[in-house]
């Protein structure tokens, strides 16, 4: 099964916990109707249960699923999909959405520093990831911040563009 | 013979339950030939287009969304062709998503 983003939100929600259709709606600001047809898709691939009015994950059936989302090519088509709405936000918004991506040539020094910079971005997030396991049972989800960044060479992208 | 009924099931769809006469009239098949597509009798390219024309000059960029396609086929190798399958697939599962209880597909 490959995900969508939507169903990927859904998922995660379900992740924190069982729930109501009415609170998984407000969790992760998706409307009902679309959240009433993921989870009949779920329920079709036998990936949750419904405990009274609560829905909630159930792998057990379905012990292949874990790994297969976790397959590179449904990786690529997920980040592929979220990376497009990302882009449609940041260029139909102004200001509202942050995004920088620059061609440059990095001396040795520089790019000691850029490493330096992006291990203390990744060890921030990764704290910040960990106490939100501890502290933000309440939060909504789709309050969560998305952050990525990354860097190649150039050459690695002109390749890949010239692949037939 | 599954894509032939698609695409009258889409003609009808767009255009109302017609008279032979009226279908002939508007795609140029004659009617005993109409007739028989109705009834089954598998298509000729020719008149499978003149139907997909039909239909798809309802819709805004439809025709010029399967103009690419076709070249698309014609050009374009394995990888990228499936690239392209993948992302239409996805968009249009993530519209059934969208979709309200009792929509039609």
């Amino acid at each position: 099964m490959k995900l969508l983003f939507l169903e990927r939100v859904i998922l995660e929600t379900l992740g924190r916990g069982k729930r109501e259709l009415h609170k998984i709606c407000q969790d992760c600001s998706v409307e009902k109707n679309v959240v009433e047809n993921i989870l009949y898709k779920f329920f079709n691939e036998k990936l949750i249960l419904k405990n009274k009015e609560a829905f909630l994950l159930d792998f057990s059936k379905r012990e292949d699923f874990l790994e297969e989302i976790k397959k590179k090519g449904n990786i690529k088509e997920e980040l592929k999909e979220l990376l497009n709405y990302f882009l449609n936000i940041f260029i139909n918004s102004e200001n509202k959405v942050q995004f920088g991506l620059k061609k440059v040539w990095v001396g040795e020094k520089d790019e000691k520093m850029l490493e330096l910079y992006l291990s203390k971005i990744d060890l921030l997030l990764k704290k910040a990831e960990a106490s939100n396991k501890s502290n933000n049972s309440n939060k909504k989800l789709s309050l969560k911040k998305v952050i990525f960044w990354g860097s190649c060479e150039y050459e690695l992208l002109i390749k890949e563009a010239l692949k037939r | 013979m599954k894509l032939q009924k698609w695409i009258i099931d889409k003609y009808t769809d767009l255009y109302g339950l017609k008279t032979l006469k009226e279908i002939s009239k508007d795609t140029g098949i004659q009617v005993t030939r109409v007739f028989r597509l109705m009834h089954g009798k598998e298509m000729k390219i020719g008149e499978f287009e003149i139907f997909q024309e039909k239909v798809f000059n309802n819709f805004e960029k439809g025709s010029s969304v399967i103009e690419l396609a076709n070249e698309c086929l014609l050009k374009l190798g394995n990888q990228k062709l499936g690239e392209i399958d993948e992302f239409l697939r996805r968009t249009l599962n993530i519209a059934e998503l969208k979709r309200n209880k009792g929509e039609k597909k």
